[in-house]
């Protein structure tokens, strides 16, 4: 489980957030930078202090990573398995882009059979389509491609 | 006024009438059940049906629809950790995991009858503030909305978690997070990043279905469990404790009229919204609770408390709708375009002119809040074998609607990006140990602190509203219950250590 | 000649005489429109007043234009700035228009607003839907009745506003004019959120449309000061452009005064993308006439308290021709339009 160096790019992401608010409230003019500026400075030294108290024991630091008992490799893989959802749901649209991503996600990472497979992808996408497009009238987004 | 009273009652029972209301709670609660769709959506889409219809009956059917959406979005937010709305996160933390105790039926009907019962005393609020909504609405002024949400920081101070500081952060990158879009007095675009988009800020529905819904099922999918753990499936009946659930609810009655009553305040104030309400009152159960080492893990005062007050707040938003035309909410901007559009014009003299049919709205709201507990209670008993459903099938069924949930409202890709990066945000969040619900309080109060602070620094030009008779009053209130915490953790530890000396 | 030349002349006659695009065409047929769907852009969210007025036309739309279907779709972005450059960079081919708060949309353009990427004469106008007044109102309960109570007054008049919006932009401009000083309160919300601080006292005024304020000023919560625009029947307000004639203003803040009055002639009207060849833009502007001129339409709006105040494609087209011209012949007020953003 890496704890250590992971909670510290967090901390790390966090101080890079606040920091980088702090630079661009300041780029404002001046009426409209002091209350980002507060808020980003307030931040960035909470972060600071977050970032710069010892983690005094291994056991608190795995307190507090509520990380799922399970190898990086795993959360990797599902990771993938987003941004390829996220692509194809933004290609080609959220109806067809999920039934797409239900059949693929279903067959090659869940290892489902074929017929469980593509059953459950035609029939969630037709649900969808019929509540979305008949019952609410209404057009759900189609993608880049044809927006 | 009592013969107005009852012929509001008697007008929702006209056969068309109730029908709508039945319909409209129909369609209220399934489109709750969606996680994303929230009542504002629910309403846009109704209102072009309602060009046709007899106005009266069109009132009935909007307003029943609103009035249960929280209510079914409680369902799948404790069966399938999938909160319906942003209200019904607090329902998915303390609900979910006693459905994968085998007790989702227990929490569904707390959930239900809570949510009822919230509903039901904010139309009796409706009601009787009627008389008195005028001034309320004329000494509430920015000053005291500004010392209010510092006040709604307090109570939601217990849902820190372990880690007091990186609470802190989570709330300040969400109060952050809210500065983007135009700032309020000069129209200048902050953090906007170069889009039109953010332009209007990071929008809330995205932001929580990502936060809150997309990252369960992603955590779902890395633990490749399945929702009711496997042990439990054999032999206990799923639904079976339903009753049990109702009767904990009733016993709990002093917490449930507090949260009702917190969230009518917070509805009648304009811009609080939903989520604040259930997160105070959640806050509030965790705070009076008697076992609060429970919470998080499948807390029923955690359900009841949250429930009444996201339904609590329904009565209270729609008096300051009506009486001024302020809508509180996106729901309530729709209705009041649709009010006016009718001939209904919000205001002081509207209210008293029209009695009967305001009190036909309040009790459309309790009718539909009890009806709406009546589906849930009863679909509990048969549905809550879905969560039993094979894991792979409904994680991934639900991966995609959260997603499309979380997009649909207003179908942009710029909310696609949105679920989908605080998919990831929130899964790192929890991964660390970030409170999230710290976070969405940054994010929602953060607007209304900005808004009121600015307005009022404006309108008394420097600090000298601070000395306002109800501004202190309140921030009076708001000292006290920032040290209510620290002085009773002083006092128990004190009470512990007294103990033991007395002890032979 | 060889006979692959001979096929390549053939081919590109083919070609030349089938694939021209119809709009180059003289002739557009009535047919044009069938089987295709026409996005009515609303720069508005859902259940507001435009997106009202659009649905409602929806219907009719389709009644007097063979089309398939109308699809609605909200683009709130930006305060309506991304609709109105979505519309602008939109392709000529019919099939996208817009609703707009014309005034709004031709002031920003002209103060140049960032991001703006449209020009709004350059748009193909199809109708004007409602005209519009614009009231400047103060609290019944203050000391301020009319413009010289104003003038009189010994501090400076509180003006709340929305922040780029058109009620304080309003207000200010006639305060300028009028040469009254005064200071904002920004950072409301919402119009009834400002009747209400003006009830309350914390702010003395701010403009806000007439057909929205009617029924607020009927229950005398609120008391009209001034009117900009054309004079609405039965109404007891002063209009501008009398008082300032009573009041000796400089010419050229008249001028600006006036021109913001014209303006307001277009409040609500719907235009199409810029570029649309004249056949098509005669079949769309006869349509879009017949349409908000039915009856049914005026009565199903009359009955949801949507006034219509209908004019057709080219007199619309016209009016924001000549109020953009005027404007841009007049560098002073077009600084001060500037000024005021």
């Amino acid at each position: 489980m890496r704890s250590e160096p992971g909670t510290r790019s967090i901390q790390l992401g966090a101080i890079l957030l606040f920091g980088s608010a702090c630079i661009v409230s300041w780029s404002y003019p001046p009426k409209a930078r002091w209350i980002p500026l507060i808020i980003a400075t307030t931040g960035l030294l909470i972060a600071l202090v977050d970032f710069f108290i010892p983690v005094q024991k291994k056991e608190d630091e795995k307190e507090a990573c509520n990380a799922l008992d399970v190898s990086p490799r795993r959360e990797l893989v599902v990771w993938l398995w987003i941004g390829i959802l996220f692509l194809l749901v933004v290609s080609v649209g959220l109806i067809v882009g999920s039934a797409a991503f239900l059949a693929i996600f279903l067959k090659f990472f869940w290892k489902e059979k074929w017929t469980a497979t593509i059953l459950v992808s035609v029939v969630t996408g037709a649900c969808i389509y019929l509540l979305f497009n008949k019952a609410f009238q209404m057009q759900l987004y189609r993608g880049i491609f044809f927006e | 006024m009592f013969d107005a009273w009852l012929s509001g009652l008697a007008s929702v029972f006209y056969l068309d009438t109730f029908y709508l209301l039945l319909i409209g709670t129909a369609i209220g609660y399934m489109i709750g059940f969606i996680p994303g769709l929230a009542g504002a959506f629910a309403l846009a889409m109704l209102i072009p049906f309602t060009f046709s219809m007899e106005p009266g009956n069109a009132v009935v059917l909007l307003l029943a629809t609103h009035a249960v959406v929280m209510t079914g979005g409680s369902y799948s937010a404790i069966l399938f950790n999938a909160p319906g709305t942003g209200a019904n996160i607090p329902a998915s933390w303390e609900g979910y995991p006693l459905t994968q105790k085998g007790q989702g039926g227990r929490a569904i009907a707390a959930a239900a009858t809570s949510s009822a019962i919230g509903g039901a005393i904010s139309g009796i609020v409706l009601m009787g503030l009627i008389p008195v909504v005028r001034m309320i609405l004329l000494s509430f002024t920015p000053p005291e909305f500004f010392m209010l949400s510092i006040l709604a920081y307090s109570f939601v101070a217990g849902l820190v978690g372990k880690h007091p500081f990186r609470a802190l952060v989570a709330v300040f990158a969400g109060i952050l997070l809210s500065t983007v879009g135009i700032d309020p007095v000069l129209a200048l675009p902050r953090f906007s990043l170069g889009t039109f988009y953010l332009w209007e800020g990071v929008k809330l529905v995205p932001l929580v279905m990502g936060m809150f819904a997309v990252s369960e099922m992603i955590k779902l999918a890395v633990s490749g469990q399945g929702i009711v753990a496997g042990s439990v499936k054999g032999g206990v009946k799923i639904g079976h404790d339903v009753f049990k659930g109702v009767k904990e609810t009733f016993q709990h009655w002093f917490l449930v009229l507090r949260c009702s009553g917190i969230a009518s305040i917070i509805g009648i104030i304009p811009g609080l919204g939903a989520e604040l309400a259930t997160f105070m009152c959640y806050g509030h159960a965790l705070q009076t609770s008697k076992h609060p080492e429970e919470f998080g893990k499948g807390s029923i005062e955690g359900i009841i408390g949250a429930e009444a007050g996201n339904n609590g707040k329904e009565g209270g938003s729609l008096l300051t709708t009506l009486a001024f035309g302020v809508p509180g909410s996106s729901s309530m901007a729709i209705l009041l375009g649709f009010f006016i559009t009718i001939g209904i014009v919000p205001s002081p003299e509207m209210l008293k002119q029209n009695l009967p049919l305001v009190f036909s709205m309040a009790w459309v709201i309790i009718i539909a809040n009890i009806l709406g507990a009546a589906i849930s209670i009863f679909a509990g008993r048969y549905m809550a074998w879905l969560s039993a459903v094979r894991a792979p099938l409904l994680v991934s069924i639900l991966l995609v609607v959260t997603v499309i949930g979380g997009a649909a409202t207003h179908n942009n890709l710029g909310d696609i990006v949105t679920t989908f990066f605080f998919g990831f945000v929130g899964y790192q969040m929890d991964k660390y140990g970030y409170s999230k619900a710290a976070f969405i309080v940054g994010f929602v109060l953060g607007k209304i602190t900005e808004k009121n602070l600015l307005l009022s620094l404006q309108i008394y030009q420097g600090v000298g509203f601070l000395t306002r008779p109800l501004t202190l009053g309140l921030a009076a209130i708001a000292i006290f219950a920032f040290a209510w915490p620290f002085f009773k953790r002083y006092r128990d530890k004190a009470k512990m250590r007294g103990g033991t000396s007395n002890e032979i | 000649m060889k006979r692959s030349r001979l096929l390549i002349i053939v081919l590109l006659s083919t070609v030349l005489l089938t694939g021209l695009p119809q709009k180059g065409l003289s002739e557009v047929t009535k047919d044009y429109f069938k089987g295709k769907t026409i996005t009515f852009l609303v720069p508005f969210n859902p259940g507001g007043g435009y997106d009202t007025y659009a649905r409602l036309m929806v219907p009719y739309i389709k009644k007097y234009l063979p089309v398939e279907n109308v699809i609605v779709k909200n683009e709130p972005a930006g305060g309506g700035l991304a609709a109105a450059n979505i519309l602008a960079r939109s392709k000529p081919d019919g099939k996208t228009i817009m609703i707009l708060q014309a005034t709004a949309a031709i002031l920003s353009e002209l103060a140049e607003v960032r991001g703006i990427r449209y020009k709004s004469d350059q748009y193909t106008w199809l109708c004007r839907l409602t005209s519009s007044p614009v009231i400047l109102v103060s609290s019944p309960k203050s000391a301020f009745k009319t413009i010289d109570d104003f003038k009189a007054a010994q501090k400076e008049i509180i003006i709340a506003g929305i922040g780029r919006d058109f009620s304080s932009m309003a207000s200010r401009a006639v305060f300028e004019a009028f040469g009254i000083p005064y200071r904002t309160v920004m950072g409301y919300e919402v119009s009834s959120e400002m009747v209400l601080a003006i009830i309350r006292g914390d702010a003395d005024t701010s403009a806000f449309s007439y057909e929205s304020l009617k029924p607020t000023l009927d229950a005398k919560e609120i008391h009209g000061i001034l009117m900009l625009g054309e004079k609405a029947s039965g109404v007891q307000i002063p209009l501008a452009s009398t008082e300032a004639e009573r009041l000796n203003i400089p010419d050229n803040k008249k001028a600006l005064l006036n021109s913001l009055s014209k303006l307001l002639e277009l409040y609500r009207s719907v235009a199409a993308s810029p570029g649309i060849s004249p056949a098509l833009s005669k079949v769309m502007r006869d349509a879009f006439e017949k349409a908000i001129n039915d009856p049914e339409f005026l009565s199903t709006a009359k009955r949801m308290n949507k006034p219509v105040d209908p004019l057709n494609g080219i007199e619309t087209q016209k009016m924001v021709q000549d109020a953009v011209n005027g404007l841009r012949k007049d560098p002073e007020s077009i600084k001060m339009i500037k000024s005021l953003f």
